[in-house]
């Protein structure tokens, strides 16, 4: 005691060096002992998840929807590049006029709206869109596309949370929780600890299925990747690691706040339900309230009594006057189809708008957008198509030196930068608040 | 004596019941599951019917302005022709909307400007909740029925009074899917309570016929997962195995069989490609050009044979097409000889082809048919497969109750096709008519349109619709049947320690 | 009344629980029945309530055979188990009517299950509590309740004293005694041979699955019990 206190009345620069570098060094220690606890508490965790039943029926079931998934849409793929070739050959005297582009491979992945992307445009006072139906199944429009991104958005989301939920009040119920606090190992490692062993057993199993997917379908010859297709998919993969994260976290979080595992579980659920189809849904069908938009019956209605107006009037006037017919419907449908274009631009920004509170939304925005079949890849793909009906219209030279229709799918650059990048922070932001939530929540916790 | 026995036994174990389901009942009640159910279920509910009567409304508004814009364009155009092309005529917004969103008809599927965003996010309705939500929330109630007492040490407490397993597992049944179907069956009132508010809505009564069988096909699929969960239960020894038994099976039929079953079916019965169609196409097509040309040849070598100089004359005019079509038939107006034997000529050309060409559209007439046959064998086969989920037979069940579903719009395209054959006859009629008062007129001119067939739209009938309907039905009651007697099973052997 | 006849109970694995077993528990006595985990106590419980069939022999209540009828049999039995958890959400009172409707009682009036409740030792405003605020000792003292206002002659218990604190389980004993002067027969397993000395008048030693001594109250009231349980034990690992 009087050696401190000698100690601490002549303080000399170099003590107190030496007493900054003890701190730091005794700083240094207890982190890396914490890190060694981290490694055991990850370690045990792991272990615990591997040998448990929930891992195991998570993993089968999983697996098995990946890769039925991955196989079903790529025969999918297959019968799309049919039906390119076919639109291709009738459409490809030189010169033909049509436009069409081939289905994109990452389709398999994320079917989004290639369907409509793939169909042949062709110019006209109205423009003619037609598509061959390979399935002549009518059950197929009954039930919903069985992409990847629907298992992981729908399918895997629950899993996560399933994992999660328990892992906090079901240590509580178990007394095992009890007995892991009355060591030395601090609430903020346990926590964190669990969290990583946790998603790590979870996410292993299913990157593994999803590669091996990947793999088989890549493999074949009749799919196509460029460099820009790997790139897109590796962000696609990255942001659905993201995305489980998102919910694996939130999952851990009600773990955190609830005392009882059956509680615990009605939270999760209902919780999953609200995120991932009625926020998404219902918001949709919400925006087509708030916005005045006419119905497509009604523009098409609209068109065709705008083309039979002009026919009609055809027969009454001299042919003088053909032309300036000509020039008034085509402006007529211009005008209906910009108005249209202009509210449906609308439309979506208050969709996006309201839906994307709920990760699966902004999710499916994401996804669709970087794999080139979401709505931004379809809005690009319609101005391109008009401005190369309106080359094509005004071509004063022979037909045949009618030039094709080119076009290129955005780069995984340009999708972020035209808002990718916002539903990207969304995702990041709500697993952040998300993952801080339950560590906070779970040192508050009450473990009697 | 025996039977005053019996019956006492049996108003014991009906007594036991109404004790286990009254417990049960109020046990649920008393849950947070039933409280977020209800909550869930009333929002959500009330929230989308909400909405779709909106878009209902809007619909109906959009479908008088579609129709008043023919009319406005026939009283500008009256013609005769302008009446055919107008006759395509304009489905109005079913009955059922504002419940349950139907399939888009074809059409809009082939307009440039249109909306994909329900691509990528399905609409929400009534058809949605019960679905999804009541589904899980079926599971819910029911997936620690079993294990929860187990583990609570109340089962044994149960089971050790004279009580038969029976009528412990009725009691459960019966007082957990009552506490289940308050919620639902308090949403659905509510929600129809605010259709019919709305004065524009008018409903028949066919239409409430309709709603009351709707709600029975829901409380069938309800109590089917409610079932399952129940038997999952009874096959478990923990509620945290038995949930995630239920989960996964749930998966396997609401989301994977309605899924795989087209596909299945496409490998089982294989069409081929429309490439491969074409190709084919175009074979028999060389391969009767072909055979033609062949025959064409033995005929000329006939003429040449037969009318020897003559022959030789015509074909000196040029090779065979346009150029000496015309030059012959100027030489024939003069040449009486030259005439009947380009006649002759056409005649036998005519007889030597015929054949092939008929052979060739029989042909072709005949692969269309093979595959329009493989094709309905293709769906029908994968209607089957998809019935194997209560997901697809609740779906085929409301729709076609409702007539929102494929069968509607199959309806619809019957009797717009009636109407359109009407219309084509009175037009024709009509025409003939002018034509009679005046023989100037041409296919352009105005008339008198005032008197035309009106286009008059009617529903199916309920017991046509409920016929169709009865099989898919059958499959969700077969379904409970089966559970109910797998849980009885399964408990019977439970070992209650 | 309740006899077990040379009852056997060997599980699928193999494993011997019961190794025929003969002994009957008469009106108003208590029978304690004491020995290691696995002896094969809570097995025989099982078996009298028909949870699990034994291999060979029988037991009866009041002469009702427990698996042949066991519908019959229990509606002359109640059964105390080891910490049950009963239903959380409901109070004491709702508790105990499900129970006693169950067992036959219908039309019970609030006061008399408050009475019963009350008998057993549970304070007022336990009767109202619901019982996910109860301690283990207000349960165990429920499941007394329980098995009381069922009012059958014979009562099972199993491990009722583990757990309780001393004043708790004096009460309990008390509750057993009132119910051997009404002439009960009541079987009860347990561990705490402190409580058995105190309350048994017959005790059986059982050792995997054979009852290896049946003592009489007089053999230990002033003897050391435990000494008794090692020696018994003890002689029956050398026994051949």
């Amino acid at each position: 005691m009087t050696c401190d206190k000698k100690a601490q009345k002549t303080m000399s620069p170099r003590s107190a060096g030496n007493a900054i570098a003890n701190s730091l060094s005794r700083y240094r220690l207890s982190i890396a002992r914490g890190l060694g606890t981290l490694d055991l508490i990850v370690a045990k965790e792991i272990r615990h998840n591997l040998f448990s039943y929930k891992f195991s029926i998570i993993t089968v079931l999983t697996t098995i929807l990946i890769l039925a998934s991955i196989l079903m849409m790529y025969r999918d793929y297959g019968l799309a590049r049919e039906n390119y070739e076919t639109l291709e050959r009738l459409s490809s005297t030189p010169g033909g006029g049509a436009a069409v582009i081939p289905p994109t491979p990452l389709s398999i992945f994320v079917k989004g709206l290639d369907d409509n992307l793939c169909r042949s445009y062709e110019g006209g006072v109205n423009i003619e869109v037609s598509r061959k139906q390979q399935s002549v199944n009518k059950v197929f429009r009954l039930f919903t596309t069985p992409d990847l991104l629907y298992v992981i958005k729908v399918v895997l989301s629950l899993c996560a949370m399933l994992f999660a939920f328990d892992m906090v009040c079901g240590e509580k119920e178990a007394g095992t929780l009890r007995q892991s606090l009355s060591s030395s190992l601090g609430r903020p490692f346990l926590i964190l600890g669990k969290w990583i062993g946790g998603f790590t057993s979870f996410i292993v199993p299913l990157f593994l299925a999803v590669l091996l997917g990947t793999a088989f379908v890549t493999l074949q010859p009749r799919v196509a990747m460029s460099p820009q297709d790997w790139a897109r998919l590796g962000l696609f993969l990255l942001s659905s690691v993201i995305y489980l994260a998102v919910f694996f976290s939130l999952g851990l979080l009600i773990s955190c706040l609830t005392h009882q595992a059956s509680s615990a579980l009605v939270v999760s659920l209902s919780v999953w339900t609200l995120l991932v189809f009625l926020i998404p849904n219902l918001g949709n069908i919400l925006a087509r309230e708030l916005v005045e938009i006419p119905t497509v019956q009604q523009l098409e209605v609209a068109h065709t009594y705008n083309v039979e107006r002009m026919m009609f009037e055809r027969q009454r006037v001299d042919r003088s006057e053909f032309p300036k017919l000509l020039a008034r419907a085509t402006a007529e449908s211009n005008q209906l189809a910009e108005d249209y274009r202009n509210r449906f631009n609308k439309l979506l920004a208050v969709s996006q708008n309201i839906t994307r509170i709920s990760p699966a939304a902004a999710f499916t925005f994401l996804a669709t957008d970087i794999m080139g079949t979401g709505v931004a890849e379809e809005r690009r793909l319609k101005s391109a198509v008009l401005q190369y009906i309106h080359t094509i219209g005004e071509w004063s030279g022979p037909k045949d030196s009618r030039p094709a229709f080119r076009y290129e799918r955005s780069a995984c650059r340009e999708t972020l930068a035209q808002g990718g990048l916002g539903n990207l922070l969304i995702l990041l932001l709500c697993g952040i608040l998300l993952g801080t939530g339950a560590y906070v929540a779970f040192l508050r916790y009450d473990v009697r | 004596m025996l039977k005053a026995t019996n019956a006492r036994e049996i108003a014991g174990s009906l007594r036991s019941l109404k004790v286990v389901a009254a417990r049960e009942f109020l046990d649920n009640l008393l849950n947070l599951r039933f409280i977020t159910g209800l909550v869930l279920c009333l929002v959500v509910t009330v929230a989308c019917i909400v909405i779709l009567a909106h878009n209902y409304r809007s619909e109906l508004a959009d479908y008088s302005r579609r129709v008043n814009m023919q009319d406005d364009f026939l009283s500008h155009y009256a013609t005769g022709d302008a009446l055919v092309v107008t006759n395509r005529q304009q489905k109005p917004p079913e009955r059922f909307r504002p419940l349950i969103v139907g399939i888009p008809p074809d059409e809009t599927l082939k307009s440039f400007d249109d909306n994909p965003l329900p691509i990528l996010f399905p609409p929400l309705d009534f058809l949605f909740i019960v679905t999804i939500i009541m589904s899980v929330l079926a599971l819910l109630f029911s997936y620690d029925a079993v294990t929860g007492e187990r583990q609570r040490g109340t089962l044994r407490l149960v089971i050790s009074n004279s009580i038969s397993r029976t009528t412990m597992l009725l009691g459960k049944f019966i007082g957990g899917t009552a506490s289940l179907l308050i919620p639902f069956i308090l949403a659905l009132v509510v929600g129809v309570l605010y259709i019919n508010l709305n004065p524009n809505i008018q409903w028949t009564a066919s239409a409430w016929a309709e709603l009351g069988l709707l709600a029975v096909a829901s409380i069938t699929f309800v109590t089917l997962f409610y079932l399952l969960g129940l038997m999952v239960s009874t096959f478990s020894r923990y509620s945290a195995v038995s949930i995630l038994n239920c989960l996964f099976v749930w998966v396997l039929l609401i989301l994977a069989i309605p899924n795989l079953a087209p596909y299945i079916s496409a490998q089982v019965y294989h069409i081929p490609s429309i490439n491969e169609m074409e190709r084919r196409f175009e074979e028999m097509e060389r391969d009767s050009l072909k055979l033609a040309g062949q025959r064409n040849a033995e005929v000329t070598k006939d003429f040449q044979r037969r009318y020897g100089k003559l022959f030789a004359e015509l074909e000196a005019m040029g090779d065979a097409g346009s150029g000496r079509q015309k030059a012959a038939q100027q030489r024939a107006a003069t040449d009486p000889e030259l005439r009947a034997m380009l006649e002759a000529f056409r005649d036998a050309q005519r007889q030597a082809t015929k054949p092939i060409f008929d052979a060739r559209t029989e042909a072709e007439k005949r692969l269309r048919q093979d595959l329009e046959t493989q094709a309905a064998r293709q769906t029908r086969l994968a209607k089957v497969l998809a019935c194997l989920s209560p997901l697809a037979d609740f779906t085929y069940v409301a729709r076609d109750l409702t007539g929102t579903g494929l069968r509607a719009l199959e309806h619809f395209e019957r009797i717009s096709g009636r109407y359109q054959r009407e219309v084509r006859t009175y037009a024709a009629m009509k025409m003939q008519e002018e034509r009679q008062k005046d023989p100037t007129l041409g296919r352009d001119s105005l008339i008198d349109l005032s008197n035309r067939p009106r286009f008059a739209f009617a529903e199916e009938a309920l017991k046509d619709k409920l016929r169709q309907v009865l099989p898919c039905w059958g499959v969700l009651v077969a379904y409970n049947i089966v559970f109910f007697v797998a849980a009885f099973a399964g408990f019977m052997r439970y070992d209650v320690r | 009344m309740i006899q077990i006849n040379e009852l056997t109970k060997r599980y699928e694995d193999g494993v011997l629980a019961l190794d025929h077993v003969t002994y009957t528990i008469q009106p108003g006595e208590i029978f304690c029945l004491l020995g290691a985990n696995g002896a094969g106590k809570t097995t025989t419980v099982n078996i009298l309530l028909d949870f699990i069939r034994p291999t060979e022999g029988q037991a009866s209540i009041n002469g009702h055979d427990c698996n042949k009828f066991p519908l019959e049999a229990k509606k002359y039995v109640s059964y105390v188990s080891e910490n049950v958890q009963l239903y959380g959400m409901f109070t004491a009172r709702q508790n105990l009517r499900f129970f006693a409707e169950l067992g036959g009682r219908k039309d019970l009036k609030n006061q008399e299950l408050d009475n019963v409740m009350r008998s057993v030792g549970l304070p007022e405003k336990a009767l109202t509590m619901r019982l996910k605020n109860y301690s283990k000792g207000m349960r165990q003292k429920l499941g007394i309740a329980i098995a009381l206002i069922k009012d059958p002659p014979a009562i099972i218990m199993d491990e009722p004293t583990s757990g309780l604190d001393p004043k708790s389980a004096n009460e309990f004993l008390d509750q057993l005694r009132k119910l051997r002067e009404r002439g009960k027969a009541i079987l009860m397993t347990t561990h705490d041979i402190f409580r058995a000395k105190q309350i048994a008048d017959r005790v059986g030693i059982m050792k995997q699955g054979r009852l290896v001594a049946v003592r009489e109250r007089a053999d230990f009231r002033h003897a050391d019990l435990e000494e008794i349980y090692l020696t018994e034990m003890e002689a029956a690992e050398n026994a051949p």
